[in-house]
C-alpha cells in the first residue's frame, strides 16, 4: 500500500518536474497576432448604436429618450490622394414628440478631400473647428450651434456641420486656409415648447399664437466664409483668422405693431490664437475683435474678447483644464467667467470620471459630473448629472429648470 | 629582467583590457546606434490580457530623424472608437527642450497641441506607458554597467539606467534595468522599478530579425504582475529608410 503510494507520488513528482521543465523551455515569443486584427481596406464601415436617456431632476418626465443608430463610411483611393467620408443617423426619441417628430434622421457629414502634395481641397458637408481655446472659442464660427439640442458637454455646445468648400495651402512659413460656405451655416433654433426654447423666443411665439402680430423667423441661405493662417512650431503654435457670417440665433430686426421679424445678422470677427507648450503645461489664448456686433433692432456695438486657458496632466492621468474669458462690449454689460474640467482614469483605465463646466457673471453656471465606463472596446456606459443656474434672462439661467441625469449605453462597431 | 618584462606585459594586458571595457553609457550609445536608418515605419498589433478581459489594438507607426532629433507619427487603426486618431511628437535630443506633441481627433476634425505631462499614463489601456513607446535619448538617463552574464543562451550586458533629475519627474520609473544582447545590441529584457525600488513591470523582447540590415525586435511582452495584466505586441511590415517626406511629420499630415 505504502509502496504503491510512494511510486504514485514519485510518478506525480516526475510529471510535475517534467511539466515545469517543459514550461521553462516554452518559447514566450511563439505567439502570432496577425490574425487578431482585420486587414485594412479602401472601404471602411463603422458606426454605433446608442441609447441616451435623460431624465429631468426637478420634473417628473424625461428630457430625452434618444435611441440612435449611426453609420459612417470612409473610402480612400489607392493613391491615397482622394478620400470620401459620410456619416448618417436615424433615431427615435419618444420624449420629444410634443414638440418635435420622434422619428428623425439625416446625413451629418458628407465630403470628399483631395490631398495634394501641398494643397488640400475639401468639398461637402463637414465640421471644421477653429480656434485654440477649449470649451469656448471666439472664432469657432464655421459651424452653427444646434439650439434644438445644444449641449455637447457642460463646456461645449453641439454644432451642425456646414456645406463648405475649403482649400488648405501648406507653405514653408505655415498653412493658409480658406473656407467658403455658399449657403451659409446650417442654423437650427429650438422648437416651440422645447425645454431648450429661450424665454424671448417662447414669449414671441406665444404672442403670435394669440394673434397679436405676425412673426416671421427667417433663415437666409446666403454665403459666409473666412480665412486663416496657421503656424506650428517648436513649443509654440499661433494663427490669425477672420470670419464673416451671420449670427447663430436670429435677432429682432424689424418690429411694427402687427409684424415682427427675426433674422440672423451679419458681422465679421478677427481673431489671434496661440498655444504654447511649457514643460508639462499647455497655455492657450485667444484675442478677438468684432466691430459692429449686432444686438438686435439695428443696434450694434464693438466687441472685444479675450480667453486665457491652461491645462496640464498631473500624476498619471489627472487632467486639469481651466479657462478664463471676458467679452467686453462697448454699450452693454460685459460677460466674464471661466470654464473648467477635471478628469481622471480609474479601474485600469476602464473608467474616466470627472467634473466639467462653466461659470459666468449673473450667477450663471452649467456643471456636469460624469463617469464613462468601458466594458470592452465596443461597449461604453455613461452616467452624468447636469445642473444649470443663473439669473432669469441670462444665457444659462434660461435652462435652470432643465437639470437632468443621464444614463447612456453605446455599442461601437 | 624577465620579471620586469613579464610585469610590463601584464600591465599592458590589464591596461588594454580596461581600455576596452565598456561603460554603461557606451552600451546605451551602442543600443542607440542599432537603428541606422533615416526613417522607418511599422504596423503594430497589441493584445492586452487583463484577467478575463482581452483587448485588441492596432496602430501604424512612422518615424524620421531630423539631425539628432526625431519625429514620430502614430495612427490608431483599431478599436473602432479611436480609429484614425493620430499623435505627432517631435522629440528633442536636448534633455532641456520639452517635446512637442499634437493629437488629431477625427470625429471633431481637430488638431490640438497637448502637453507632455501625460507620459506616465497608459498607452491605449495597455501595460505600456506612453513613455515606453517613445524613443529615449541616451543622455535622458545615467547608465551604469552592473554585470556581464547570460539571458537564456545569449550573452548580455546588464545595465541600470536612472533618469537624470530633469527627466525624473516625467517618468513612472526611478530605475530601469536592461539586459542588452552583446550581438544585437538590443535589450532582451527590461525591468522597471519605482522610487521604492519595487519592481513595477517587466518587458521581454524577441523575434529578433535583421530587416534592411537593422536588428529589430518584432515581438514584445510587457507584464504588470500587480495588475495581473500582460500585453503582447507584435510588429508587422517593418521597413527602414523609405525616404518619407518631411511634411509627413508636419501637422498637415494629421488630417490625412
Amino acid at each position: 500500500m505504502w509502496r504503491g503510494c510512494a511510486i504514485g507520488f514519485g510518478v506525480f513528482a516526475w510529471l510535475c518536474i517534467a511539466g515545469l521543465d517543459a514550461t521553462a523551455q516554452e518559447d514566450p515569443f511563439a505567439f502570432d497576432l496577425s490574425a487578431e486584427t482585420s486587414e485594412e481596406r479602401r472601404w471602411r464601415v463603422s458606426g454605433f448604436f446608442e441609447s441616451r436617456n435623460q431624465r429631468f431632476i426637478s420634473q417628473d418626465s424625461f428630457l430625452s429618450l434618444r435611441q440612435r443608430g449611426q453609420l459612417e463610411i470612409k473610402y480612400t483611393s489607392h493613391s491615397e490622394r482622394w478620400r470620401f467620408f459620410t456619416s448618417a443617423y436615424g433615431e427615435y426619441d419618444s420624449a420629444t414628440e410634443d414638440y418635435r417628430s420622434p422619428f428623425r434622421g439625416e446625413v451629418l457629414e458628407a465630403y470628399g478631400v483631395f490631398d495634394g502634395p501641398s494643397t488640400d481641397i475639401t468639398l461637402g458637408r463637414q465640421r471644421i473647428p477653429w480656434g485654440t481655446a477649449d470649451g469656448r472659442s471666439t472664432i469657432d464660427r464655421v459651424n452653427a450651434v444646434d439650439f434644438r439640442d445644444p449641449i455637447g458637454n457642460a463646456r461645449t455646445s453641439s454644432r451642425r456641420p456646414s456645406w463648405v468648400a475649403r482649400i488648405e495651402q501648406s507653405t514653408s512659413i505655415g498653412v493658409f486656409e480658406g473656407v467658403w460656405l455658399p449657403i451659409g451655416r446650417d442654423r437650427r433654433i429650438p422648437e416651440q415648447g422645447s425645454p431648450w426654447e429661450v424665454s424671448f423666443l417662447a414669449d414671441l411665439r406665444a404672442a403670435r399664437d394669440t394673434g397679436a402680430f405676425v412673426l416671421n423667423i427667417e433663415d437666409p441661405k446666403v454665403h459666409e466664409g473666412g480665412f486663416r493662417f496657421l503656424q506650428f512650431g517648436e513649443g509654440f503654435d499661433w494663427s490669425v483668422a477672420v470670419f464673416n457670417g451671420l449670427s447663430d440665433f436670429p435677432l429682432l430686426s424689424l418690429q411694427t405693431a402687427d409684424r415682427v421679424r427675426l433674422t440672423p445678422a451679419r458681422f465679421t470677427t478677427v481673431n489671434l490664437s496661440a498655444a504654447i507648450g511649457q514643460a508639462k503645461s499647455t497655455w492657450r489664448g485667444e484675442i478677438a475683435y468684432t466691430p459692429d456686433f449686432p444686438l438686435g433692432l439695428g443696434r450694434t456695438t464693438d466687441l472685444g474678447q479675450v480667453i486665457i486657458g491652461w491645462d496640464r496632466t498631473f500624476l498619471r492621468d489627472l487632467y486639469v483644464n481651466v479657462q478664463l474669458f471676458l467679452d467686453r462690449f462697448g454699450d452693454v454689460d460685459d460677460t466674464y467667467g471661466g470654464t473648467f474640467a477635471i478628469t481622471n482614469s480609474f479601474f485600469d483605465d476602464a473608467t474616466e470620471a470627472g467634473v466639467r463646466g462653466q461659470i459666468a457673471n449673473e450667477g450663471q453656471y452649467a456643471i456636469e459630473t460624469f463617469a464613462d465606463y468601458e466594458f470592452n472596446d465596443a461597449i461604453t456606459l455613461t452616467a452624468r448629472v447636469f445642473v444649470f443656474g443663473g439669473e432669469t434672462g441670462s444665457d444659462l439661467g434660461e435652462f435652470r429648470e432643465n437639470d437632468f441625469a443621464e444614463v447612456s449605453l453605446r455599442y461601437a462597431f | 629582467m624577465k620579471h620586469v618584462t613579464a610585469l610590463i606585459l601584464l600591465g599592458c594586458i590589464v591596461f588594454y583590457g580596461e581600455a576596452n571595457a565598456l561603460t554603461g553609457r557606451d552600451i546605451a550609445v551602442k543600443m542607440d546606434e542599432v537603428d541606422t536608418s533615416a526613417d522607418g515605419q511599422r504596423e503594430a498589433t497589441m493584445v492586452i490580457e487583463r484577467g478575463s478581459q482581452k483587448l485588441v489594438r492596432k496602430l501604424r507607426m512612422q518615424n524620421k530623424k531630423f539631425g539628432v532629433d526625431e519625429r514620430t507619427l502614430i495612427t490608431f487603426v483599431e478599436p473602432a472608437d479611436v480609429r484614425d486618431t493620430k499623435y505627432l511628437s517631435w522629440v528633442y535630443d536636448n534633455p532641456e527642450q520639452d517635446d512637442d506633441l499634437w493629437v488629431y481627433f477625427p470625429t471633431e476634425n481637430l488638431v490640438r497641441r497637448i502637453s507632455g505631462g501625460g507620459k506616465k499614463g497608459s498607452f491605449m489601456r495597455s501595460d505600456f506607458a506612453n513613455e515606453d513607446i517613445e524613443q529615449r535619448a541616451v543622455d535622458d538617463d545615467t547608465h551604469t554597467l552592473v554585470e556581464e552574464t547570460t539571458e537564456g543562451d545569449r550573452a548580455v550586458y546588464v545595465i541600470e539606467s536612472v533618469p537624470i533629475p530633469i527627466k525624473a519627474t516625467d517618468s513612472n520609473y526611478a530605475k530601469r534595468k536592461l539586459w542588452v544582447d552583446k550581438e544585437y545590441w538590443l535589450p532582451v529584457r527590461i525591468e522597471y522599478y519605482d522610487r521604492r525600488d519595487r519592481l513595477l513591470k517587466t518587458m521581454v523582447q524577441g523575434g529578433i530579425e535583421n530587416i534592411d540590415g537593422i536588428w529589430t525586435a518584432t515581438k514584445l511582452i510587457m507584464e504588470t504582475p500587480r495588475r495581473n495584466s500582460k500585453t503582447l505586441m507584435q510588429y508587422f511590415n517593418v521597413a527602414y529608410s523609405l525616404g518619407q517626406p518631411d511634411d509627413a511629420f508636419e501637422q498637415g499630415a494629421l488630417k490625412r
